[in-house]
């Protein structure tokens, strides 16, 4: 047993393992703690404006708020272990359908926006690296730097809303908001993917300008071999840790950071469900929400470590992964 | 510019449009319904959280069950009570009897009798079912319904006499229910029992978060008789997107959205654009509202008079909601018995003001809703730092503002409130500033202490006519005015814009989707 422990792969994986149930615990308390710190009465919201002192005692016994906030967390974690994240206040839905419902459209504008992140970092980085290898075209790092720094200043809800203007309200060639067809995914996706496209390029054309003055890479020229054979077969290979490190953060961070996106094109993801929950007090929907997206930004930072293990075997002893 | 610039300038645009294209079609557009349309798209806040008249609570499950059932009595343009699902009715202090009109059906065919009438209305009285409208509609006390089906009526005999058994049944949370709705309490609060519902519209889907459609029924001929009738056709699918509050004047003028409430800032982007319309429902009244508790500066009567000479009221109004029609009481003046005569207000008066509030502790609740991020609060706090007060300012979100105002009492002495006037009655109001108490069996918020105010409008609610009613909260007005228990301020209003081709009504000032038309 010790021996397979000391070995670099099963160490790894159970350290990881170790920080995923870390971080679950952690996260466990301070989503049942975090609710609780909302002020309002969330018997008296659940209830309703005109209810009668009655009503609102009955609504915080049947919501069992009445218990002590130990008995409360006892129940809640008894839940969690059987898959039971707890029932709406609002609606009386269970909060793992009001998830499931939800969870896709988030999911799928943040995969949206990492998949057009990788591509459009990838290749303006690459292409702005190369166009400027040897200080030529210093205009165009000049431009490049501004632009980026500039889309980088932006808030989020900015860029949305002057897409909205542009290509919705003015131009009238996408729609301005909601989820009813591939259209809608459009604007979304380029406001999300606006901020990680000027970060990553940056990176990508900062790692990339090291690179291409490898003797590997001028050798790779001496060969006459082609450019694009080039930027595939050597210059990109050596991009792709941190690459691959940054898009885990950037991706974690749009699931996490689509509440402005979500409210600004009305995206029926759960960054607006999260929103409409703490207006509404409705504390399992809030804990499930955040529960759920905390879960997933931690698994997708372990997934990452994975992989960035798998390429580059040297990540497994050094304890962590390359940041 | 030279021909080569022009193009060039279009080539960004029609590039663009022509990706998106393959994913539009590029149809998108503000300019009136397409001929021929039977759809019409609206947009609602949230995701309503029942489909149960009974246990509805917030706007948009009043909107969605205004369209699935139909109530037993409706409001006409002018706010007067015109017939439903009853062709007339008979209204005594303590008993109300209703004769159903016959031939009406539920979406299973069933037809509506007195029985099925009845049972719907025994299920909104009865205390088990918890419902928040109980007591609007049927008053204190335990109201019987019986039916009689030789005689096609159905009698309500009331715990208490009340005189508000009209206008509480004219509210969609009075919606009548048929049988199949009963039988399937979970169901009907998913909205999933298609024969429950007795409106003109059927809940054909639901996404949770997207929207929900509805479809007219074939079958249905029930339609309100208003005293003027409504232009256009009934659309046969209703579409809401939820959630949407913040884009929903975008989706206006992108096409995306036919008819749909919006915020009053958005109002001036449609401005000087015809092919918009522009329809404004009330749904409640904005009111100072002070609290009497021992403590407060203001169990005083003379802070509350000069209180009420620091305001000036339609600065107030324009603060609050731009829209809005200042009042002289908790209610329009398309509300029965509502007081509109001015005098009964003071006027601003800062000297009178200062020489009794200089030095003042004044704490002032607030929410961020009541005006932009809460200016309303912010104008009382600035007018009593200028008349002398020390004033402590709290604006909350609305949930713990809610909380502060019923459940702490010794938080606050003031606050600029709002109510949901549900009943469409100046009662709705002014009981939470008149009678007894919140806690007490009653709904009065401010513990006010004024007995003539308050036994006239015990009066009232209990009179056994509408002139009886109606000199009863004359009186009871009166006194609460005199003694500035409170300080009436504007409607709350809804503005809802339509595009070019679509109409809506507010019957009685109110929002109904029901009259939701697409023009020919």
């Amino acid at each position: 047993m010790y021996s397979i422990l000391t070995r670099p792969w099963p160490a790894f994986l159970l350290r990881k393992t170790a920080e995923l149930l870390l971080a679950l615990a952690a996260l466990t308390v301070i989503t049942f703690a975090i609710v609780h710190l909302i002020p309002g009465d969330a018997a008296r919201v659940v209830a309703g404006v005109d209810a009668s002192p009655e009503q609102v005692e009955a609504t915080r016994v049947r919501l069992g708020l009445d218990q002590p906030l130990l008995a409360q967390f006892w129940n809640y974690l008894a839940g969690l272990f059987t898959g039971d994240l707890g029932t709406s206040y609002r609606t009386g839905q269970p909060v793992a359908d009001v998830i499931a419902a939800r969870l896709p459209f988030t999911a799928s504008i943040a995969l949206f926006g990492i998949a057009v992140t990788l591509v459009v970092s990838l290749a303006l980085g690459l292409a702005v690296a190369g166009l400027t290898r040897g200080n030529r075209n210093p205009w165009l790092d000049s431009a490049f730097g501004w632009t980026t720094g500039i889309v980088l200043a932006l808030p989020v809800y900015v860029i949305g809303a002057v897409l909205i203007v542009v290509f919705a309200v003015n131009w009238r060639v996408l729609p301005a908001a909601g989820a009813d067809s591939m259209a809608s995914y459009v604007l979304p996706t380029v406001a999300i993917a606006s901020g990680p496209i000027a970060s990553m390029s940056r990176l990508v054309r900062r790692e990339a300008a090291v690179v291409l003055e490898q003797d590997y890479m001028r050798t790779a020229r001496g060969w006459r071999i082609s450019t694009f054979r080039q930027f595939a077969k050597h210059a990109v290979p050596n991009l792709l840790a941190s690459t691959l490190t940054l898009s885990g953060l950037i991706l974690a961070g749009m699931i996490g950071g689509a509440i402005i996106i979500e409210s600004v094109f009305a995206w029926p993801g759960l960054g607006r469900a999260v929103v409409e929950s703490i207006i509404d007090r409705d504390y399992p929907l809030t804990r499930g929400v955040v529960l759920t997206v905390g879960a997933v930004a931690v698994a997708l930072n372990i997934a990452i470590d994975i992989v960035l293990a798998l390429v580059d075997p040297r990540t497994l002893r050094a304890g962590k992964a390359l940041a | 510019m030279s021909r080569s610039q022009g193009r060039g300038r279009h080539a960004v645009p029609a590039l663009l449009c022509a990706g998106a294209l393959a994913l539009t079609g590029c149809t998108t557009g503000g300019d009136g319904a397409q001929a021929g349309t039977d759809t019409i798209r609206g947009a609602w806040i949230e995701d309503p959280t029942t489909f149960d008249p009974a246990l509805t609570q917030t706007t948009d499950d009043y909107r969605a069950v205004r369209l699935a059932y139909d109530t037993l009595v409706r409001r006409d343009l002018d706010g007067e009570f015109i017939p439903g699902l009853a062709e007339s009715w008979e209204v005594a202090a303590d008993e109300v009897t209703l004769t159903i009109t016959e031939g009406r059906t539920c979406a299973d065919g069933t037809e509506i009798t007195p029985a099925v009438v009845a049972d719907s209305l025994a299920y909104l009285a009865d205390p088990a079912t918890n419902s928040l409208h109980t007591s609007g509609v049927f008053g204190g006390g335990e109201a019987t319904v019986t039916a009689d089906e030789a005689a096609g009526t159905v009698t309500i005999a009331l715990g208490e006499p009340h005189s508000e058994v009209l206008p509480g049944l004219s509210i969609p949370q009075a919606g009548i229910i048929c049988p199949a709705g009963l039988d399937d309490l979970d169901g009907l609060a998913a909205g999933t029992v298609e024969g429950a519902f007795s409106g003109p519209y059927v809940l054909t889907e639901s996404r949770t978060g997207v929207n929900y459609r509805f479809a007219l029924r074939e079958d249905y001929d029930a339609w309100t008789e208003y005293s003027e009738p409504l232009p256009g056709t009934p659309a046969a699918t209703l579409e809401f997107a939820v959630g949407a509050e913040d884009a929903v004047a975008n989706q206006l003028l992108t096409g995306e959205i036919d008819v749909a409430p919006i915020e009053a800032e958005e109002l001036g982007r449609f401005e000087g654009d015809d092919s918009y319309t522009f329809t404004t429902a009330v749904t409640g009244e904005y009111y100072v509202m002070f609290n009497h508790r021992e403590g407060s500066p203001f169990e005083d009567e003379e802070l509350r008079r000069a209180a009420a000479h620091l305001i000036d009221r339609d600065a107030l109004r324009e603060i609050v909601d731009p829209e809005g029609s200042l009042i002289a009481t908790l209610g329009d003046e398309n509300m029965q018995c509502a007081n509109t005569d001015e005098s009964l207000l003071l006027e601003q008066d800062m000297d009178a003001a200062a020489e009794a509030l200089d030095g003042v502790s004044v704490d002032v609740l607030g929410s961020h809703a009541i005006g932009p991020n809460g200016a309303a609060t912010i104008y009382l706090q600035e007018q009593l730092r200028a008349a002398g007060a020390e004033v402590e300012l709290r604006n909350t979100d609305v949930g713990s503002w809610v909380s502060q105002i019923y459940d702490e009492p010794d938080t606050w002495d003031v606050t600029v409130y709002a109510t949901v006037n549900n009943l469409g009655t100046i009662s709705w109001g002014l009981t939470t500033v008149i009678g007894a108490p919140y806690g007490d069996g009653g709904r009065n918020l401010t513990h006010s202490d004024n007995p003539e105010a308050a036994e006239a409008a015990e009066a009232a609610l209990t009179a056994a006519s509408e002139e009886e009613m109606c000199g009863h909260w004359e009186t009871a007005q009166r006194a609460a005015l005199d003694a500035v228990d409170f300080i009436p301020l504007s409607t709350v209003t809804q503005s809802i814009v339509g595009r070019d081709g679509f109409s809506v009504a507010t019957p009685g000032g109110r929002e109904d989707a029901t009259t939701l038309r697409v023009l020919d």
